[in-house]
């Protein structure tokens, strides 16, 4: 009796985690199934998910039907490799002095990180946008990834404040005592028991930045020159719409390494994701 | 002695403090406060030289602005959609993924992946799978026999906000799956192997032991919907522009619009701190909610 009635329990799991599997997985098979189909394929051949003659033209013809894609990918590429880093750093840094030190205005600087959390992007956006378009930043590289720096601090010190919350603070006494600056003891004894908040920062400001559009769209998305997430619109847009094949070879390539990092660091995301929420 | 190494504490707690506060001050605080100067003046960036100071005029006219109010009961009608599935259809799936004996992971990973497309993506692809003649959508109703119902899903100004309440729970769900999966995961089982000994059903025990125990992590779930939802903004800017006829252009696209499009920085500041107390609030009374059912 009870046997059974775990067993429809389970098969019911089984059927809703199966359905729902499924209905957000179908949507990306259907672009990487597409990008394996001819233009003809796709617009004459209707009720058939996978290719019937699958082909590799998409994806050769990538560089010359789309020329632009090489620079949003770069760019792309530049923006996240120089933004998570000092994300990570600078975040590493002060969440050290915040868990550790008692101090004149630490809480003055702590609520106001919070806050920050909680305040929606759009309320920097016009100054920031002022403040370039008067020091000729806009559509620069320097003009995105220092917002992304900013914008991706708050959140990235709650998680480094918390974790060096977690780790017992003997080690740290013991490396004073033994002579160490204090940059020493967070160096090298601190910041690598932290290791999985620096990890969960890591992962949450590449997903951030990687997939950001509102200030790319706004900073760095005039003319030719721009990041993927925006470029991406602009191939659908002009005059590409049908071409749906090349835009499923484009999105199949720029999500791939997006895919690969995230599928590494997805457990820390997870606790990232909590933590912050728990906090903010 | 104990002075100075406090001082030094001190000293050393700023050091470390430095580059953070530059970037925060620069880039955070100041927007925080300049925007709400802007929102006090009169600044069309293409014609007026500098700001006129107006005083809250700008928020005197939100008032009688159509345009505003429209956005906002779009944003209103989009939330009330969202929030809801989002929170039902994310305990469903967490409750199933936490139950299911084998392959878990695989489950969690599948609903999960939408998370790495990011908006304009998600809104370039459900814009393909959503149009009119060449969409995955119609086909499959088509084959299923209700190939009658087919349109141009965005369209269509009856079911533009519906399409993007669909497409959003695609891209979010999984944020909440994993949210509620953590607090699964957290019951201790003895709590349901008591609920099992009182004969407690199935329906019962969830009610009495599941959803009790799960309280912080539905207030997680529920400020972090609702922030999205009134910061709705990558996948109608991508998917609809807004349209048609205004049929999708939230909060978010109106304060955006106001601001790049129009150039009133004035106004369009005005707006955006209308946008961010109201996030700021929701989240407030959220987690007072969430708080106060927990002591009661």
């Amino acid at each position: 009796m009870r046997l059974t009635s775990r067993r429809i329990s389970a098969l019911l799991a089984y059927a809703v985690a199966t359905a729902l599997s499924v209905l957000f997985v179908v949507p990306l098979a259907w672009v990487v199934s597409s990008s394996f189909k001819s233009d003809q394929e796709i617009y004459t051949v209707h009720g058939h998910f996978l290719s019937v003659q699958p082909t590799l033209a998409h994806y050769v013809d990538l560089t010359s039907d789309l020329p632009r894609f090489p620079d949003y990918m770069l760019n792309s590429v530049i923006v996240t490799v120089a933004s998570v880093p000092a994300v990570a750093l600078i975040a590493a840094l002060a969440g050290y002095p915040l868990a550790r030190y008692r101090f004149p205005g630490r809480n003055l600087v702590f609520s106001f990180v919070l806050l920050t959390v909680a305040i929606p992007y759009v309320l920097y956006l016009v100054p920031i946008y002022v403040i370039e378009s008067a020091t000729d930043l806009l559509n620069t590289l320097p003009g995105l990834i220092l917002p992304y720096i900013a914008l991706n601090l708050p959140l990235a010190i709650v998680l480094m404040e918390g974790s060096y919350r977690t780790i017992p603070r003997d080690f740290e006494d013991a490396a004073r005592i033994d002579g160490c600056s204090p940059l020493r003891a967070w160096w090298s004894v601190a910041l690598p028991l932290a290791g999985p908040g620096v990890a969960a920062v890591i992962i949450f400001t590449f997903v951030a930045v990687w997939e950001e559009f509102m200030f790319a769209v706004t900073l760095f998305g005039a003319g030719d020159n721009t990041t993927f997430p925006v470029g991406i619109t602009f191939l659908q847009s002009e005059g590409q719409s049908y071409a749906f094949g090349q835009l499923s070879a484009t999105i199949v390539i720029a999500l791939a390494p997006a895919l690969g990092i995230f599928l590494l660091l997805q457990r820390y995301f997870v606790r990232g994701l909590l933590e912050g929420g728990l906090k903010g | 002695m104990p002075g100075r190494r406090r001082r030094r504490e001190i000293a050393v707690s700023y050091a470390f403090l430095t580059p953070a506060l530059l970037f925060l001050i620069a880039l955070l605080g100041y927007p925080i406060v300049d925007t709400f100067y802007l929102s006090l003046t009169k600044y069309n960036f293409v014609y007026d030289d500098d700001p006129a100071f107006v005083g809250s005029g700008n928020y005197a006219a939100l008032l009688d602005n159509s345009g505003f109010i429209d956005a906002f009961v779009r944003t209103l009608g989009f939330t009330a959609m969202f929030v809801p599935l989002f929170l039902g259809g994310s305990l469903l799936a967490a409750i199933a993924v936490n139950a299911v004996p084998r392959f878990s992971n695989l489950f969690r990973s599948a609903i999960f992946l939408p998370i790495i497309v990011g908006e304009s993506v998600t809104g370039v692809i459900f814009t393909w799978i959503f149009s009119r003649d060449f969409g995955l959508f119609n086909q499959f109703l088509g084959v299923i026999g209700l190939g009658a119902w087919a349109r141009g899903w965005v369209a269509d100004p009856r079911y533009a906000l519906m399409t993007i309440v669909a497409v959003e729970l695609w891209l979010l769900l999984g944020v909440g799956m994993l949210i509620f999966l953590a607090g699964l995961r957290s019951i201790p089982t003895e709590l349901y192997d008591a609920a099992a000994v009182d004969g407690a059903s199935r329906t019962q025990t969830f009610i009495s032991v599941t959803l009790p125990s799960l309280r912080i992590h539905i207030v997680i779930a529920t400020v972090w919907a609702l922030v999205q939802a009134v910061k709705l903004f990558g996948v109608p800017y991508v998917m609809t522009h807004g349209g048609p006829a205004g049929a999708t252009e939230t909060l978010y696209l109106y304060v955006w619009n106001a601001a790049f499009k129009f150039f009133e920085l004035g106004q369009a500041s005005a707006a955006g701190y209308v946008v961010a107390v109201l996030i700021l609030l929701l989240s407030a009374l959220t987690y007072a909610l969430g708080r106060a059912g927990r002591e009661a």
